[in-house]
């Protein structure tokens, strides 16, 4: 299609130059028969429009040899307008740099839609593999089922409440003061252990075994976690004293020393060991 | 009475004039005489503490009367390279100074300039022998007057190195030490003992290593060779040969810098011995065993502390590495990870440490570490600055990957030692996620007994 129209462009300047030709050699044939030059000029105009007629019929074979067509017949017109006229058609015609890319392929394919499927391919696959790569990522770290958590390990210790007075209700694990102090560690134990990434899913149960006094509150407290049936590794690292101990001690050293807060914890204080079940039975 | 005090003044300023007309100075010639060629000429000038500023020519025939030479104290040769351009070294004032101040000496500044600066690289390289003989001569001259061999120590640089060398063979490797720094590499790679500095030439012999890829020599030569960032390139230094003079000479002209803050000790460079550069990066060699009870050697002037340890040993290969500008030393931590997650899972850490509004960084990214469940990982931090008291440690954990999913590393424990200064407190943190290309921060505590 296009092919076609592209041609009919070129023939038409062709046409134009052709007219403007006779046109002009007209207008000197009017002018003065027995001038020479003007003589002369006509017979370059008409020898022009031969040649330019030569030049159509040559057009219609092919590239080529149209392309030495309006070379010599550059050559031979000397005024500057034809040359104008005739160069772009040498130029798109003749040249050699740009593939045809409406060379038909096969049937009604044509080179411009084949090249454009590579790159649509190409664009298609280069974002299908970043889709698929960043797909969320499954972490088997993050995998775990604490129903095969079954074996408990206790740690117990102590630790001093320092903004706290002691009173003698606290003696007692029944009195009401006991029981919401005792509630109120319990949960800060337990919100501590439970957003430990390596800890949090074996954390069982915190609990207060007892209070006493030297001065401000000391409170002993015991921590239960459940462990999976192998659990050999897991002693000895993650759920090691070491861990559990430090856990809570970075904790404490984060939160700022606060004179008014009552459950303030000193650091310095704390105190660990790997304790037995009979603690939670209190 | 004016006109006489006018008088004093002028006779004053004449004599001190005459006094400073007295002073030796190191030849100082041009790139002219260097393009030409320069016959050979040896002189000897000496600094001791009564004349730090104003060098004393010294005279085989009357070596004796040379001025505040004193054979009870020790002898410091000074021995200069090759020199292209025909100035005297920019160092050689400093080095010293620097020398007199550690304690008092005879200071003898080789001045072979006139031999040395030639175009010509292999001229300056067959004035080496001549250079050494006319020491030799010198040496002998002094021995004849009381001084002893062992109480000579040789500093050489470049081909002053090997100048060292040939002089430390004619006296059956008896002179006291020779310190050889970037002892040049061409001309003298591959050659047999006799040709070069080895380790025969004296009774204890330090290499300092910063340009073996290019001027200096690879291989070790002495009882200890410091191999400074590797040996091959040093920071700071540029990279292509846009930078002119300095693209050549910046990174064998880096040991004579290293030796001179060695003298002044504001910081101390410790220095690993051990099998490779990459080792030490990888904190295989932060312990040195071999030398406990002692800590591990230093760099430079005051290694000669852990001689004998160092003759025992035979050969020893330490490395170190450097900032970009002086006094270069930089603070090394020893980092022990232990991780949990079940995949190993390999990478780069970047460690910042802040105290106050000071911060500064360690990227451990010579090469990905590997994070294996419960096994500890041991990395070597080095910090440009030496941080007091640590406030914040941020960390970072990075795989490289451009595509595909952002891993977490998980941390049972992470412990920072200090290696320099192993009273400093051990800083831990416990349990900590490392999101792949996220800043982790956080204040460190003092480590627990480890139960791992």
């Amino acid at each position: 299609m296009s092919d076609m129209t592209e041609f009919e462009v070129i023939t038409s300047t062709e046409n134009n130059s052709q007219d403007v030709g006779e046109h002009s050699a007209n207008k000197q044939v009017t002018g003065s028969n027995t001038n020479h030059s003007a003589r002369d000029s006509k017979e370059a105009a008409e020898e022009h429009h031969h040649l330019l007629q030569e030049q159509v019929v040559a057009s219609n074979r092919g590239p080529h040899s149209h392309g030495s067509a309006s070379v010599n017949s550059q050559e031979r017109a000397g005024s500057n307008w034809e040359h104008r006229e005739t160069r772009p058609v040498r130029r798109c015609r003749s040249s050699h740099c740009l593939p045809d890319l409406n060379r038909v392929v096969f049937q009604r394919i044509r080179l411009w839609m084949v090249v454009l499927l590579l790159f649509v391919v190409i664009a298609v696959v280069i974002m299908l593999s970043l889709v698929f790569c960043s797909v969320p990522h499954d972490d088997e770290d993050d995998k775990f089922d604490r129903e095969s958590f079954t074996v408990p390990r206790y740690y117990s210790g102590t630790l001093r409440l320092v903004n706290q007075n002691f009173t003698a209700e606290l003696l007692s694990l029944q009195s009401p003061q006991s029981q919401v102090l005792s509630g109120q560690l319990k949960v800060k134990l337990s919100d501590l252990f439970n957003s430990s990434p390596a800890l949090g899913r074996y954390f069982s149960a915190a609990g207060m075994s007892s209070f006493s006094s030297n001065g401000s509150v000391t409170a002993s407290y015991w921590l239960k976690f459940l462990m999976p049936q192998e659990h050999a590794q897991l002693v000895r690292y993650t759920l090691s004293r070491e861990m559990v101990y430090s856990v809570l001690r970075q904790h404490l050293h984060d939160q700022e020393p606060r004179p008014w807060d009552p459950l303030y914890i000193d650091p310095a204080s704390l105190d660990l060991d790997v304790g037995d079940s009979t603690l939670e039975a209190q | 009475m004016m006109f006489w005090r006018h008088l004093g003044l002028v006779v004053v300023f004449f004599l001190c004039e005459g006094l400073a007309m007295d002073c030796d100075d190191f030849t100082d010639l041009g790139f002219h005489d260097s393009f030409i060629g320069t016959q050979l000429n040896v002189k000897l000038l000496l600094y001791t503490r009564a004349n730090v500023d104003c060098g004393k020519e010294v005279f085989l025939h009357n070596l004796t009367d040379t001025p505040f030479l004193n054979l009870t104290l020790p002898i410091t040769f000074v021995i200069h390279g090759y020199r292209p351009t025909g100035n005297p070294p920019v160092w050689i004032g400093e080095i010293v100074e620097k020398l007199l101040t550690v304690r008092d000496m005879n200071v003898l500044v080789v001045d072979w300039n006139r031999g040395a600066a030639n175009i010509n690289y292999l001229s300056a390289v067959k004035n080496t022998r001549k250079t050494a003989e006319k020491i030799t001569d010198f040496i002998q001259k002094m021995q004849e007057n009381g001084a002893s061999l062992s109480s000579i120590h040789m500093i050489g640089v470049s081909l002053g190195a090997h100048i060292s060398g040939f002089v430390g063979t004619r006296f059956g490797g008896k002179i006291g030490r020779i310190t050889a720094l970037d002892p040049a590499g061409p001309q003298f790679t591959g050659t047999p003992p006799e040709d070069r500095l080895d380790p025969t030439d004296a009774q204890f012999i330090d290499v300092l290593h910063t340009d073996m890829d290019a001027l200096g020599f690879r291989a070790p030569l002495g009882h200890i060779d410091f191999y400074a960032n590797g040996g091959a390139d040093q920071p700071g230094c540029p990279k292509t040969i846009f930078s002119g003079k300095e693209y050549f000479v910046c990174d064998h002209q880096r040991s004579v810098f290293l030796f001179l803050c060695s003298l002044n000790k504001t910081c101390n460079i410790t220095v690993y011995p051990c099998p490779s550069y990459n080792d030490f990066l990888d904190g295989k060699c932060l312990q040195c065993d071999a030398f406990k009870p002692a800590p591990c050697p230093v760099l430079g002037y005051y290694v000669y502390e852990w001689r004998d340890k160092l003759l025992s040993l035979q050969q020893t290969k330490a490395y170190f590495s450097t900032t970009a500008d002086p006094p270069f030393c930089k603070t090394n931590y020893r980092v022990d990870i232990v991780t949990w997650n079940k995949p190993t899972r390999y990478g780069v850490i970047i460690i910042k440490m802040y105290s106050g509004g000071d911060v500064t960084e360690a990227r451990i990214d010579h090469k990905a570490a590997k994070f294996e469940q419960y096994k500890t990982t041991r990395l070597l931090a080095q910090f440009d600055k030496n941080l007091q008291s640590v406030q914040k440690i941020s960390l970072q954990f990075s795989t490289g990957n451009v595509v595909g999913p952002r891993y977490k590393l998980r941390l049972l424990r992470i412990q920072l030692r200090p290696l320099e200064h192993s009273d400093g407190p051990k800083l831990c943190r416990y349990d900590l996620i490392l999101e792949e290309n996220v800043d982790v921060s956080f204040k460190p505590i003092p480590c627990e007994t480890s139960d791992f």
